[in-house]
């Protein structure tokens, strides 16, 4: 036991000090960073020493910085984001939906007002104004059919598009993973704790899950493996990459090309199923696509329907009905198509109002028998009249949205849960901090008094000597 | 639990989102007045307000379908009015001038009344409303009626004009030309218009002899024949085949019973010898009870004609019988022409057989006859008249349910989609007031800090 062990406690205690209020700053300075975990200076008593037969106290001892964490709460994070991430992607494609179906003014309106019109041609079938006003409702309706088509359409385009941001945004993310696995390594090979680098990791995977839905498993030596479907994106330093440069020649669509770090490559478009990108493919595949067919059955249907039976008539001029909409063939781009026939635009008196040629220009039965069609169940629409089906279309496409977002606020919710819950074990309390420092600072003060006092007290051996 | 400044900040965010969310809901709801701005709102509500706005839409249209033809519908009523006093004052007239006291002179004048009777209710028959006319059927491009020499004749068709009221019922709105103005189809139908022309012909004096005059073509290279073969008995039917082949030739003429109602009789007559022919007077078929259409029927009497060299009938060697015929169809009167009536005279070689037809009854006869055929063309009439208005009470009763089915589906839809005004209020208000309180609550949690007392 001698003064300069004394003087060494001090100064090691000093530096312990030092640190805390370092680690103190660090917490507070990042008290806003996502992602950051507060941290904490790890010390213990320093091994005391035998001494004129007693265990002597000899300081603190500064054994690392280590973070706050609760593991189980931020592998629940990791898998909520995947969950969120899918019915936020959802939630906002159905809400693009609904804006194809108004409540008022929509396809069913523009119905009523065809067949409204229709009905007063069979009011005044020789009348050339009911004519004109019938052929300016049909035309309307098919400008409604092709606006709800396009409303679907240019929203299916905006997912695809959807499709090529997040793939970069994968691509970044996977190989910023790929680069802080190498540092985090690295560091903790070194014995030091790299604990900034994996919070910045962690908001890192947090992001790519929500993205991909993937599964993360951390290797024990500290590097994060990301696995999406069964695809690699991440292990250890190496990352994979998604290109959506090429179009399948089939939808007009971009396809998912997956590449390996390796080099390899293959179509992975059906493989995601997870986070935003699987709930974005499947929207746009599968779930916009069917809204598109049925409302393009619904406009077949329509257009096949008032054909046939103005076919079945005789017009103005007495002869024999044409066709009143321009036939349509295919199904498919059908509610884009709906158009008056050219003949018909172009001379009202075409349309077949007569039910015989003979009663040519007083006979109004085709009249009324395509008023009928309007309260006309179809097979081809599933034994539903035109009207109830849209509705029913409608009807669907708004208790999905309820459902999407019922079920994103619910994962939303659990999320802001478990963010509190991380944010109750890790988060930054400034008064927590303040008083820690408060109390680092005045030990501070008070080691810095024994460097005074062991100073003095050696200055007083000097003195005795001399 | 460890609360720090980020979950304070996260929670006050949340809750602040949320309350304001609330808030921007009950404030849309408020603006618009409806519970239902989106179909993902209430889904089955929404679509089932939407079915009810078609629903409303439809029945709308269906209340001016109706709107539409009453007019339509008023005006036959109103025309029908027209027609009826128009017989009305042509009986009127037939009634006055069956009096001996009138002079021939009283008679052309009152004959000149009835043609314009006449004229006005041809012109009632060819009302139009709008660019479509009341009587014509679906051929609205021209007039139903054209006047002929003994009438008018009919142009029109038998298009029936529907109108949709409901989904499954359609009314009838127009009432056809040929039916209540010419009975076609119609039991004891008559023509309207040949009816009150007839009379005026009576009025003016255009009646003949009453007798019927005939000619025969004695045609000398004609070979003679035994006459007519069997069956041969008055009253058995044969094939026309058979009568007309027989006959050498035939002529047809156009008879009135004591009700006014014509019949067809046609008159056949065989040369058995020069200047000597046999004759027989058969029906149409159509005219007799259970005849069978297009047959000749033979009615009522044969005889033998010989003429003298110059065409006069030498009535010693002739026997002319009278012509009776019975069992007449929708029991008709009888006929009965005395052979004293028939005027076989002026028969030549040159000349066709050819008949020359008048009224069979004495003057007053005839106006009584004119009088029952005017009640028959009144009661006609009232028929029609009576059908109008019952198509029209139909329509103003659809037109009424129509409007209650209106109402009723405004007020399900008002019902379903539609804000309860005063609880979207008030839960606005306290959504509103919920927010302030949140957003003070928030501000006086963030502000302390230990560092506010630390000086």
């Amino acid at each position: 036991m001698g003064l300069l062990s004394t003087f060494s406690l001090a100064s090691q205690s000093l530096r312990a000090l030092q640190m805390a209020i370092q680690t103190t700053g660090h917490n507070v300075a990042n008290a806003a960073t996502p992602g950051f975990a507060r941290q904490r200076v790890e010390v213990q008593t320093a091994f005391p020493s035998f001494e004129g037969g007693v265990y002597l106290g000899q300081g603190v001892n500064v054994t690392g910085v280590r973070s706050v964490l609760d593991h189980f709460v931020e592998a629940e994070l990791l898998t909520l984001n995947g969950s969120v991430g899918y019915a936020e992607a959802e939630q906002r494609a159905l809400a693009g939906v609904s804006d194809a179906f108004p409540t008022s003014g929509g396809v069913d309106a523009s119905l009523s007002a065809f067949f409204g019109a229709l009905s007063d041609l069979s009011n005044n079938p020789s009348g050339l104004a009911e004519r004109v006003s019938l052929t300016g409702k049909a035309k309307a309706l098919g400008e409604s059919f092709a606006r709800t088509r396009e409303v679907l359409t240019s929203l299916q385009g905006n997912l695809d598009q959807d499709l090529e941001s997040f793939a970069k945004r994968v691509n970044v993310l996977a190989s910023q993973i790929a680069t802080l696995n190498h540092q985090i390594n690295s560091t903790e090979t070194a014995n030091q704790p790299a604990n900034d680098f994996r919070d910045q990791r962690q908001t890192l995977l947090q992001e790519i899950v929500n993205l991909t839905g993937a599964s993360v498993r951390e290797e024990s030596d500290g590097q994060a493996t990301v696995i999406a479907d069964g695809l690699l994106l991440v292990s250890a330093d190496r990352s994979a990459s998604l290109d959506t440069s090429q179009v399948d020649p089939l939808t007009g669509f971009r396809m998912i090309t997956y590449n390996t770090p390796e080099g390899l490559s293959f179509d992975a478009s059906s493989i995601f199923q997870g986070g935003q990108i699987g709930a974005t493919l499947n929207m746009r595949n599968v779930e916009v696509q069917g809204y598109i067919d049925r409302l393009d059955q619904l406009a077949k249907t329509l257009v096949d329907e008032v054909n046939q039976q103005h076919a079945l008539g005789f017009d103005l001029t007495g002869a024999a009905g044409g066709s009143f909409f321009t036939p349509i063939v295919s199904v498919t781009g059908a509610a884009s198509a709906i158009q008056v026939d050219n003949a018909v635009a172009a001379d009202p008196r075409l349309i077949a109002a007569a039910g015989s040629a003979g009663g040519v220009p007083g006979d109004n039965a085709n009249a009324l028998a395509l008023v009928n069609l309007q309260s006309t169940a179809f097979a081809a629409l599933g034994g539903m009249t035109l009207n109830d089906n849209f509705l029913a279309l409608a009807g669907d496409v708004g208790a999905r949205g309820q459902d999407t977002e019922g079920k994103f606020n619910f994962q939303k919710d659990l999320l802001t849960q478990t963010q509190a819950r991380r944010e109750s074990v890790s988060g930054v309390n400034t008064d927590e901090e303040m008083t820690n420092l408060l109390l680092f600072q005045r030990s501070f003060e008070a080691s810095s008094r024994m460097i005074v006092a062991t100073n003095e007290m050696y200055q007083s051996l000097i003195d005795m000597v001399r | 639990m460890r609360i720090t400044q980020q979950s304070i900040s996260i929670q006050v965010k949340e809750g602040l989102q949320q309350a304001f969310r609330r808030v921007t809901q009950a404030q849309e709801m408020v603006t618009s007045g409806r519970r239902i701005n989106r179909f993902s709102d209430d889904p089955l509500g929404a679509a089932r307000a939407s079915g009810l706005r078609s629903f409303e839409a439809t029945v709308n249209q269906y209340e001016k379908n109706i709107n539409n033809t009453l007019p339509f519908m008023e005006q036959a009523d109103s025309t029908l009015k027209d027609v009826l006093d128009g017989l009305n004052r042509s009986k009127e007239l037939a009634v006055q001038l069956a009096n001996g006291t009138y002079t021939a002179v009283d008679r052309q004048s009152a004959a000149k009344e009835v043609r314009q009777i006449f004229l006005h209710v041809l012109g009632l028959a060819n009302t139009k409303v709008g660019d479509r006319f009341l009587f014509g059927g679906f051929k609205n491009g021209a007039a139903p009626f054209s006047a002929t020499a003994t009438g008018a004749a009919y142009q029109g068709d038998n298009g029936e004009i529907n109108v949709q009221t409901g989904v499954a019922s359609v009314i009838p709105i127009n009432l056809l030309g040929n039916q209540v103005f010419q009975g076609a189809g119609v039991v004891g139908g008559v023509e309207v218009l040949d009816v009150i022309s007839d009379l005026e012909k009576l009025l003016a004096g255009n009646v003949g002899p009453h007798t019927l005059g005939l000619a025969v073509n004695f045609d000398s290279s004609l070979a003679a024949g035994a006459g007519f073969s069997a069956p041969n008995a008055v009253g058995s039917e044969a094939t026309p085949a058979t009568w007309l082949g027989e006959a050498n030739f035939s002529t047809t003429a156009t008879l009135f019973d004591s009700l006014g109602q014509a019949h067809d009789v046609r008159f056949l007559f065989a040369k058995t010898a020069a200047n000597t022919f046999k004759y027989r007077v058969v029906a149409d078929s159509n005219e007799i009870t259970g005849g069978t259409p297009g047959d000749l029927y033979q009615v009522a009497s044969e005889g033998t004609l010989v003429f003298n060299a110059g065409g006069t009938l030498n009535v010693g060697a002739s026997t002319v019988t009278d012509i009776t015929m019975n069992g007449l169809v929708n029991g008709a009167a009888n006929i009965t022409i005395n052979a004293a009536d028939l005027n076989f005279n002026g028969s030549t070689e040159s000349t066709q057989p050819s008949a020359v037809l008048s009224l069979m009854q004495s003057d007053t006869g005839g106006f009584n006859i004119a009088m029952g055929r005017l009640d028959a063309a009144m009661d006609q009439i009232d028929t029609f008249r009576a059908e109008a208005g019952a198509r029209l009470n139909s329509a103003q009763g659809a037109k009424d349910a129509a409007g209650v089915m209106k109402d009723r589906a405004a007020g399900l839809r008002s019902q379903i989609e539609d804000a309860d005004t005063l609880a979207v209020y008030s839960d606005f208000t306290r959504y509103q007031q919920a927010f302030e309180a949140a957003l003070k609550s928030a501000a006086q949690v963030l502000q302390p800090s230990l560092l506010d007392f630390l000086r």
